[in-house]
């Protein structure tokens, strides 16, 4: 009875998610960061299993900061008793790591204020490159998770939880000069010469095979007329 | 447009493109089609064929789209039996390609053969969906049903027959696809789709089938595919498994910690990732430890983060956490050199061995990272061998066996020179002597 109740509050939920999800792009999120789908700023509907990881990938630029905000299509009474405790939503910079734990992990669902993530400003590269953190802050692709907990101890359902999400890239993208400076001094000098010296061994090599074989031809002829007449 | 690029990046990567992929448990997921061939098929889809004209190109595209070796299986009802025998017609459903490793041509065959025959029997297909799935493996199984209409053999009753069947098998989802159904008809696909904890997806327009299709079975194989060339790290410092750029696995029993390096050139910074994915299946609790050092064996950084095995879920299960060097190789303290990293997967954690996926990447400046394949930087080809237990002197061996190579093209050409210069002159010698 009460698996019933909880099948019809679903079609419920779903049917109330699919019309609220009606101005959102469908997509299908990655199980795993390297095949992150690439997306643009706009507004997303995607489903996901509890224990289910999904990601997706944005790219940053200099001057840019991404906010993505989050909403299951069901309330979280139901996600309950689904045995999902919420919707976690994280962001995760190219180095994967976490940037934020959202402050309000316990997620969405249309009876809550919908779940919030947001970068910092990213930095330049050479900034970043240079700014003494542990965890890149500067451009690249940053990646989007999305992860239903479940209840430690309790069955949990297999359902596709409806979620929508909203991807924000806020702030202009400025321009990520290139410094032109050598950054070393020491070790591009040693290696300027060894670079040169393999690549033109590498391009000179049938030509100084060439001069070899003339070369023996010609001692070879020369030697041998000299011995001849020298025997006479 | 965004789901067509989604689902191609998707499966395409996943599967396709990867150099290696090993599952994260032992099973992968497998799913199983159930297609309509009931008469109501060749009706005219509106554009230009039928239904089942739509269904066959469907299967084309997802054949193309799908990599080979999924486990996927056919079940076809109502496509033997005429309709006028409504009792053998409605036993009409056959599992006419077993679920196993597809074989695209198989399945690409067997649709192109069917014919729109018979009745619907849609409950009598879902009940025997389990069996063909099968009970063993670890992996999810999922049913995408695709039909043009509605159950017309109950009992047993479509809705009541998902229930049963999702009660039976606890990682068992049905979904639905809808084609050009009418109302009624998709209040009962729908209630198919809920019972069985699936979506239901209705399709008007019979091109789109492809892709609703496409979508689901992205979403049936989905889990995290561990990725990159296998490598196994070293079991001390002195020995670690060298690595270049690029993406790596590895699978560490609980309890033990390998060793990893990095050759980092002056100017360079290494940007790399160590992340942990315990099976579905994995209990317990543990730790995910690394520790990068500089190559005057300096401790640069120290992580660690909780792994939560099934059940305890409180951040999630996998973790991940980078191992960066603060500043380019050449500023204080990090001289440009061999570093070396250690990953731990602590005891806690009860799983024979934890899957973890090592990302490197070296960063010049004005170079902005980010690992994914769509972003271009994971081609196969790009994916460099790492040389395990190699030791520094591995590279320049290399190019030293390049330049002897040139010394001996000259030395052979030389004295093939001189060989033919004395031939030669003992030539001429003897026609002047003659």
């Amino acid at each position: 009875m009460r698996r019933l109740a909880l099948l019809a509050a679903l079609a419920f939920a779903v049917l109330a998610a699919s019309a609220a999800a009606q101005d959102a792009e469908p997509i299908v999120g990655a199980g795993s960061f390297t095949t992150a789908p690439i997306i643009e700023p706009g507004t997303y509907s995607d489903t996901a299993l509890p224990e289910e990881y999904l990601y997706y990938a944005v790219r940053l630029a200099p001057g840019q900061r991404l906010r993505v905000e989050l909403q299951a299509g069901m309330p979280v009474r139901e996600l309950n008793d689904l045995g999902v405790i919420s919707v976690q939503l994280n962001i995760h910079s190219p180095d994967r790591s976490k940037l934020s734990v959202n402050g309000r992990t316990s997620t969405v669902g249309n009876d809550t204020s919908p779940a919030e993530v947001t970068t910092g400003t990213v930095l330049t590269s050479e900034e970043a490159r240079t700014a003494n953190e542990r965890r890149w802050t500067g451009p690249g692709v940053y990646f989007i998770a999305v992860y239903p907990i479940a209840f430690s101890g309790r069955e949990v359902s297999k359902a596709q939880i409806p979620i929508q999400f909203t991807v924000e890239v806020e702030g202009e993208a400025q321009p990520d000069p290139t410094p032109s400076a050598t950054p070393s001094p020491a070790p591009t000098a040693s290696a300027a010469p060894a670079q040169p010296s393999s690549s033109s061994g590498d391009d000179n090599t049938p030509m100084v095979a060439a001069a070899a074989g003339v070369g023996g031809l010609l001692v070879g002829v020369v030697g041998v007329i000299a011995l001849r007449q020298r025997r006479r | 447009m965004i789901l067509r690029v989604a689902i191609v990046a998707a499966l395409a990567c996943a599967f396709g493109a990867a150099p290696a992929l090993a599952q994260v448990a032992d099973d992968r997921n497998s799913a199983l089609i159930i297609l309509d061939g009931s008469k109501s098929m060749n009706e005219d889809a509106g554009n230009g064929g039928t239904r089942l004209d739509a269904a066959k190109r469907a299967v084309d595209t997802l054949v193309e789209r799908l990599p080979s070796g999924v486990p996927l299986g056919l079940r076809v009802y109502g496509s033997k039996v005429a309709e006028t025998s409504r009792a053998e017609a409605c036993r009409d459903t056959e599992l006419v390609v077993p679920v196993g490793p597809l074989d695209k041509e198989q399945l690409r065959s067997t649709v192109q053969g069917l014919t729109g025959k018979g009745r619907t029997p849609i409950g009598n297909s879902l009940l025997a969906a389990p069996d063909d799935l099968g009970s063993g493996g670890q992996g999810r199984r999922t049913v995408v049903l695709v039909s043009d209409g509605g159950d017309n053999c109950a009992p047993p009753n479509p809705c009541d027959a998902a229930e049963e069947v999702s009660r039976r098998g606890i990682d068992l989802t049905i979904s639905v696809v809808g084609l050009q159904v009418n109302e009624r008809v998709r209040r009962q696909l729908e209630c198919i789709a809920k019972a069985g904890g699936g979506t239901y997806q209705g399709v008007d327009d019979a091109d789109k089938l492809a892709d609703e299709l496409a979508a689901m079975l992205t979403r049936a194989f989905r889990s995290y595919e561990v990725e990159g060339t296998e490598v196994t790290g070293g079991s001390a410092p002195e020995q670690p498994a060298a690595l270049k750029e690029g993406l790596f696995q590895d699978a560490l029993a609980p309890g033990e910690l390998r060793w990893y390096a990095v050759d980092v050139p002056a100017g360079q910074r290494l940007l790399a990732s160590v992340t942990a994915i315990p099976s579905h299946e994995t209990s317990g609790q543990g730790r995910l430890r690394s520790e990068l050092f500089n190559p005057d064996q300096q401790p640069l950084t120290s992580r660690h983060e909780p792994l939560y095995g099934r059940g305890r879920n409180v951040a999630g299960r996998v973790a991940s956490q980078p191992l960066a060097m603060a500043a380019p190789a050449g500023s204080q303290g990090l001289p440009p050199g061999r570093y070396r990293f250690s990953v731990e997967v602590e005891r806690g954690l009860e799983a024979d061995e934890v899957p973890v996926e090592i990302a490197v990447q070296l960063l010049d400046a004005g170079e902005a990272p980010g690992l994914t394949r769509e972003a271009g930087e994971l081609g196969a080809a790009q994916t460099p061998t790492p040389t395990p237990e190699a030791t520094p002197e591995a590279a320049p061996a290399s190019d030293g066996d390049g330049s002897g190579t040139d010394v001996l093209i000259v030395a052979v050409a030389a004295l093939g020179g001189v060989a033919l210069g004395v031939g030669t002159g003992l030539l001429l010698s003897r026609r002047r002597l003659a």
